[in-house]
């Protein structure tokens, strides 16, 4: 297995486990004090990166997930995005910042036009924009955080070469 | 070659943002967009660590600028937790009170589950135990989202790499 391959390994793995985190609360069905202590810690923890309002997130069996809909969805498509880089692209996207704007723009347009009273907005486009901008977000940032943490623990790697392309070998 | 510059101060800087983005009453709901606000200082330490390059210093890499948002949001959750225990000390959970008198006064349908647990963070005093708490998964999260904050600003301000240019063609080819 070569290094990019390796810090891929790790950076999905990464994010299976914050998604773990996400839907732990569903955990409590176990109905056992200790899984239950530790999703109400797990859920107490999240509410520092959301505001977990009941009515705007997901439930499943019962339970609310620890993020609202808008951040589970971004946390989701994000997985899907690395999943997707290492399909279909295997390498970084070009004009970085059109990609982000293109990520942004549809969730900035939901949240203002909701905002606004434009329209009463929802779940399914809170989802729909987050999980869009959790794609591209995947898409962009997995070609970079394997050329970073191969800078890293690379020394001898100090220019800013694609070394992303080694994963394709 | 001039040495690459100190990672520490624009660390610093980005640090010192992001706790007071989400310590700052009502500023802070900025990180309820997915912790925009340690991501935007994340991004912004790594323009600053841009901003100190020298002219003829080796070029920004992905890696030292994951390494400053990573500083970045530690020393950001550090700061944060300290300053976040300060106010409270001092001024008490303000912006939870307004938030919990207008729940009462709009008549919100709010589950009484969720309504019990917010009451009880507003109601809560600062302690040692609480500022570990908040410290530990400060420390956490910062650094997820500083991290990535870091990676964003490096995807923005990353140099242009030229393309080498092509070998001319060999006389007689034309």
């Amino acid at each position: 297995m070569t290094s990019p391959s390796r810090t891929y390994a790790l950076l999905f793995a990464g994010t299976c486990l914050w998604c773990t985190l996400i839907l732990f609360p569903v955990a409590q069905i176990f109905q056992h004090p200790v899984i239950s202590a530790i999703a109400i810690a797990i859920d107490r923890a999240f509410a520092a990166v959301c505001h977990q309002i009941d009515s705007r997130s997901f439930h499943f069996m019962g339970f609310r997930l620890s993020v609202c809909g808008r951040c589970a969805s971004i946390y989701g498509g994000f997985l899907l995005g690395i999943l997707f880089w290492r399909v279909a692209f295997r390498r970084p996207p070009q004009n970085i910042v059109m990609w982000w704007c293109g990520a942004f723009c549809p969730m900035l347009v939901d949240v203002i036009l909701e905002a606004a009273g434009v329209y009463a907005g929802g779940i399914v486009t809170r989802a729909v924009t987050g999980a869009w901008f959790g794609i591209l977000a995947g898409v962009i940032i997995a070609p970079l955080f394997i050329q970073a943490w191969t800078e890293i623990t690379s020394p001898i790697i100090r220019q800013p070469k694609r070394v992303y392309e080694s994963a394709t070998e | 070659m001039n040495p690459q510059p100190n990672k520490f101060v624009p660390a610093l800087y980005g640090g010192v943002i992001m706790a007071l983005i989400s310590t700052i009453p009502f500023v802070s709901f900025i990180n309820c967009l997915c912790c925009a606000g340690i991501l935007l200082g994340g991004f912004l330490s790594v323009m600053f660590y841009k901003n100190s390059f020298p002219p003829g210093a080796p070029l920004l890499v992905a890696g030292d600028c994951m390494v400053v948002g990573l500083y970045a949001g530690l020393i950001g959750a550090t700061l944060g937790s300290m300053l976040s225990m300060l106010f409270l000390a001092m001024f008490g959970n303000v912006a939870g009170e307004i938030i919990q008198r207008l729940i009462e006064n709009m008549n919100l349908q709010i589950p009484p589950d969720s309504l019990k647990a917010f009451q009880e963070s507003v109601a809560e005093s600062p302690s040692v135990k609480s500022f570990m708490i908040q410290l530990v998964t400060n420390l956490v999260m910062y650094s997820v989202f500083g991290l990535l904050g870091g990676l964003i600003g490096y995807s923005v301000f990353k140099p242009r790499v030229m393309a080498p240019m092509p070998p001319p063609a060999p006389p007689g080819m034309a």
